[in-house]
């Protein structure tokens, strides 16, 4: 198994200006994402955070167009180019189509919150792992079992060989997340989704996934696109962030840029509102976000922040800020940026 | 200030909203379900004909003419012509006349299109009391002329009218359902209520009773508590006999349907929040725990009814449950055995049709008030 | 200073059997625990799954009966009383004094009654007010945790998560408790929500001279708000120290593994994790002999394997290990904590 070259300065996914709408029978539409950029390069992690409700997941699902019926890619792009191939576009393939399936197990690997979800219950791992093995390379059920073990053996599961017998429910939940990405390694991806895979862990667990996940990375060079509500995770693995509030993508770059110079009035006030691990003395007191989220049915036409940040001002409800760039790599979505506004003082 | 109207608004809708209660919202859950709304409208139909039993019968459920044996149903019409071609409105039915039938020798009723009989609303009658309470000496419909024949869906063999006895039938046997239901529910609460709130011992118990209830084979049980009541019992008697025997078997679903939400609620939050307020059992069960399921046992109940329904259908079909005097659809169709009295009077199957119907009705309102009941289940 | 509330040597055991004949089986979910907190402290129980933090709460509260041992609460101006040994009716003024606040606020309101019957329930049930008095009292409480009064007529599920859990945390409060026992009750919350029922869990203590045991995994949020803590690992005391102590120098080299483990919300200060824990924690039914934690502890020694340390005095630390005194562990303090711009 060599481990792919990186081509950093080739983007392997690229998500441009995409907007998701779900449908419901007797209500309006509902757009659970407005306009989301992102760019995955081979061998780096993209934080995406944010909380419940923000569209975080729905982002991830349509990149494997894993979206309910009722959900659509009503704008944008989504530009797939994998090493030494053409590029695609995810957003126009039928979900259930052959070229989709090729890519997703194949290409495209995802990793789920709930591993028991995912694990069939009536399968042992070894025969599920197998089975994905045997449908993507064509290998014997022999050497597909070896494939297995040495898998199992990469993610740290003690005593793989005998391990691969068991069923799903005989593992505990640390050991089973372990195979669960032993599953999505099956067939070297160029990209893991990871859909919160540590939230239902404990810190000590989570900690191992977390360590094992960047081993990975480092081994097969595969994108990762992580999703978590997480900052300290975000902190923990990610190379660039994004951060996403109710179906927009407020803030994003390196997570070092990020973290030091939040600009997007939300980000300022995540980051404010974690208690940081400091002694007594230096603690300070939180300062949490006013209100709570509102439905994406009220959200305003513009920034969608503007109910709760305290420096909303005259274009924020009505105008969407553009992207404006703040530093290498690093955009926020704010009009405070662009605009010379009396209030922009205020904020500094 | 715009952003004091954004933030104003959405709250404002939000208190519209969540006013609703918990009963509330199961009603619009409800509506959605159309298939199921429908059934609501004629399952309640259904019930006011057997409230309404007398006043919508043209005639009792006994009163016989043999002149008119197995009289084929004349159906109701509405438009005639008169002798100058004009229309005409004004419902009607035909006449009979009678014809030999010259290979069985038999006498037949013929419809004769000759003989109109009109048909007027609100024609007195003999004096009744409906529902057995309020006296009335009006009915729905009937004909003017005194000895007119008027069997909208035909007659059986005494010449009865079948509309009214089917009319008649529904009020015996929808509220078989209804009543056996509900003492199925009072047992049912009852044992299933004490069985999940304190389980241990009592719990087992009364889990093993239930399956031995449910693994004895349910037709012969009825057949043979049905066989051995006294033959001298009134038909008042026999009906809640027949009743009672049929709750016996049916508290036991109940029953588990109220253990399983015990099981699931004692072990919610909110439940723990009330024995940590100090709240006696009493309070518990009657204010926190009973009403966040009565929507289940609602829809338990609904869908309980049926199968009442066919069960007593059942038994007097079989000739074991109700008895001749008293018209259920199960002893009108005990009418129906004999293929012969079929193949020359197939509208005597007419009550089958009636039993579909409302199986099929009540299934599906039942269906309708759990899925509301409980959305995210199953 | 006299401990409000005290535990004493408690132990849990439960026993079920595997089917109908099956043999019974037990699991020890909490042995020989012992904890007291004093009044006004805010003392954190923490641990990761399985630990029994969750059922000590339980237990202090009376939510389920003891297997051994005692809890005993000593209420100002009163004789000390024996919570476990006191039946139903006798427990029941005690309610009033200690309160929860659970963890889940979907499912610890009541769907079928309104905000306002679910704040009133615990003031009916200890009759304690009525008519006027009740309705004043009721929306007074509810304002002090931030539901407005044109509010009180709503069922729950019209609120949000975080709007529930100040109901839930209200209804705890309209008895006027000494006592609050937080179950996880900011674990469900959005962090810019959790913030929020943070501080208004401090700003209520001032306010209302409340004690606090406060249950969680979340070593971040009790740092911020705890002032002494209890690390439990598989229904043991393992280390119980004052909070800065605790994480400035841990003692228990469990305690230093958690703390390792805390992901922080500070990019420069990851890939530190020299000593990742090894394994998993062990399941309760087979539970190791000797140290609990000797299993995946990189100290441990035969003696670890065999003999089980009891609690005892170091430094301004009670800890459970036989190298207490010895051990050089790391705290989670960082010497220079990454500076923010916000600009």
């Amino acid at each position: 198994m060599t481990p792919l070259t990186p081509m950093a300065d080739r983007p392997l996914l690229t998500i441009e200006d995409v907007e998701i709408a779900f449908s419901s029978p007797d209500e309006a539409d509902i757009v659970a994402v407005r306009q989301v950029d992102l760019t995955l390069t081979p061998g780096k992690t993209l934080c995406l955070v944010g909380e419940s409700g923000c569209g975080k997941s729905v982002t991830a699902r349509a990149v494997l167009r894993l979206l309910d019926h009722n959900a659509t890619i009503s704008r944008g792009r989504i530009l797939f180019t994998p090493p030494g191939e053409e590029t695609v576009d995810i957003a126009t393939l039928k979900p259930d189509s052959l070229a989709m399936r090729k890519i997703r197990g194949n290409k495209v690997s995802m990793i789920f919150q709930e591993p028991m979800s995912s694990l069939s219950p009536v399968h042992t791992i070894g025969d599920q792992i197998d089975e994905m093995i045997i449908l993507h390379e064509g290998l014997k059920p022999k050497q597909a079992r070896e494939r297995t073990v040495s898998l199992l053996d990469q993610v740290g599961i003690p005593g793989p060989r005998e391990r691969a017998d068991a069923y799903p429910f005989q593992l505990s939940g640390g050991l089973r997340q372990r195979a669960m990405i032993a599953m999505a390694l099956a067939c070297t991806p160029n990209l893991l989704i990871a859909d919160e895979p540590t939230t239902a862990l404990d810190v000590t667990t989570q900690a191992q996934i977390l360590d094992l996940l960047k081993k990975l990375q480092d081994d097969y060079g595969m994108a990762m696109l992580f999703i978590t509500h997480d900052l300290g995770v975000v902190a923990e693995i990610a190379d660039d962030v994004a951060v996403m509030y109710l179906g927009d993508v407020v803030e994003q770059g390196n997570v070092f840029d990020v973290f030091r110079a939040p600009r997007h009035p939300y980000t300022q006030a995540l980051l404010r509102s974690i208690p940081t691990m400091a002694r007594k003395a230096d603690r300070q007191r939180l300062s949490p976000i006013k209100g709570t989220v509102p439905s994406a049915k009220d959200r305003p036409e513009g920034c969608a922040f503007t109910s709760r940040c305290p420096y909303a001002f005259e274009p924020c409800a009505g105008i969407r800020p553009e992207r404006t760039r703040v530093g290498e790599g690093h955009t926020a979505r704010c009009h405070l940026l662009t605009q010379n506004a009396p209030v922009a003082e205020a904020m500094a | 200030m715009a952003i004091d109207a954004l933030t104003q608004q959405p709250a404002l809708l939000r208190v519209k909203r969540s006013r609703e209660s918990q009963s509330a919202l199961m009603w619009r859950r409800f509506r959605q379900h159309h298939l199921a709304v429908w059934s609501l409208w004629i399952v309640v139909a259904f019930y006011l004909v057997a409230l309404l039993a007398e006043f919508l019968a043209p005639l009792g459920p006994g009163d016989y003419n043999p002149r008119y044996t197995y009289a084929a149903p004349q159906g109701i019409h509405f438009f005639s012509t008169d002798e100058n071609g004009n229309w005409q409105f004004g419902p009607y039915v035909y006449g009979y006349k009678t014809e030999i039938d010259p290979v069985a020798l038999r006498r037949t009723f013929v419809i004769d299109e000759e003989v109109k009989i009109p048909i007027a609303f609100f024609v007195p009658s003999e004096p009744y009391r409906l529902a057995g309470f309020i006296p009335m000496s009006i009915k729905l419909f009937g004909v003017t002329e005194p000895r007119a024949p008027l069997y909208v869906l035909g007659a059986d063999r005494l010449g009865r009218d079948l509309l009214s006895r089917l009319i008649h039938g529904t009020r015996i046997s929808l509220s078989i359902g209804l009543v056996g239901v509900v003492m199925s529910l009072f047992f049912g609460v009852i044992i299933g209520g004490f069985s999940g709130y304190y389980g241990g011992w009592f719990d087992g118990a009364v889990q093993r009773v239930i399956e031995f209830i449910r693994s004895l084979p349910t037709i012969p049980l009825w057949l043979g508590l049905a066989a051995a009541l006294p033959r001298d019992w009134s038909s008042l008697q026999i009906y809640f006999a027949i009743t009672i025997i049929l709750s016996l078997v049916g508290w036991t679903e109940l029953a588990r349907v109220v253990r399983g939400r015990f099981l699931a609620l004692r072990t919610e939050d909110f439940v723990t929040a009330a024995q940590l307020d100090g709240a006696s059992d009493w309070r518990i069960i009657t204010k926190h725990m009973v009403p966040s399921f009565m929507s289940h046992i609602i829809a338990a109940a609904t869908l309980a009814v049926p199968g009442m329904i066919l069960a007593e259908t059942a038994l007097s079909f079989l000739g074991l449950g109700l008895q001749a005097p008293i018209v259920s659809w199960g002893t009108l169709m005990q009418e129906a055995q004999n293929i012969r009295t079929l193949a020359s009077a197939p509208w005597l199957l007419l009550p089958g049709v009636a039993v579909v119907v409302v199986i099929l009705a009540l299934n599906f309102l039942g269906d309708g008030l759990r899925d509301a009941a409980d959305p995210h289940g199953r | 200073m006299t401990a409000l509330l005290s535990v004493e040597n408690l132990s849990k055991t439960f026993t079920f059997r595997s089917g109908w004949f099956g043999p019974p089986q037990s699991l020890d979910a909490l042995s020989d625990v012992s904890l007291s907190v004093a009044p006004g402290e805010t003392l954190a129980i923490v641990g990761e799954s399985g630990c029994g933090k969750t059922t000590l709460g339980r237990c202090i509260v009376k939510a389920m009966p003891v297997s051994a041992g005692k809890v005993v609460y000593r209420p100002q101006g009163y004789a000390p009383v024996e919570l476990t040994a006191l039946d139903k009716r006798a427990m029941k003024p005690w309610r009033r004094d200690i309160r929860m606040i659970f963890q889940d606020p979907m499912s610890s309101l009541n769907p079928n009654m309104r905000v306002f019957d679910i704040v009133a329930e615990p003031l009916r049930i200890h009759k304690v007010a009525r008519g006027r008095a009740l309705e004043e009292k009721v929306v007074e409480v509810l304002g002090k945790v931030g539901i407005a009064p044109d509010a009180i007529g709503r069922y729950p599920h019209a609120f949000s998560g975080g709007q529930r859990q100040r109901i839930g945390i209200a209804r705890a409060l309209v008895l006027d408790p000494k006592l609050v026992i937080a179950d996880e009750a900011v674990s469900a919350l959005d962090v810019s929500i959790q913030a929020q029922v943070l501080n208004l869990l401090e700003d209520l203590k001032g306010e209302f001279g409340l004690t606090y045991i406060f249950i969680s995994h979340d070593l971040g949020v009790v740092n911020y708000i705890a002032d002494r803590v209890v690390v439990m690992y598989l229904g043991h005391v393992v280390e119980d120290a004052p909070t800065e102590t605790l994480f400035e120098r841990p003692r228990h080299p469990y305690t230093e593994v958690l703390l390792e483990a805390l992901p922080i919300a500070d990019p420069t200060r990851r890939n530190k994790r020299e000593k990742a824990v090894r394994g998993e924690i062990p399941y309760l039914g087979n539970r190791p002999t000797g140290c609990p934690f000797h299993t995946r502890c990189r100290f441990a020694e035969d003696r670890c394997r065999t003999d089980k340390p009891a609690l005892r005095k170091v430094g301004q630390a009670e800890v459970a290990c036989h190298f207490a005194e010895s051990l050089e562990l790391k705290g989670a303090y960082a010497e220079a904590p990454m500076t923010r711009t916000f600009a």
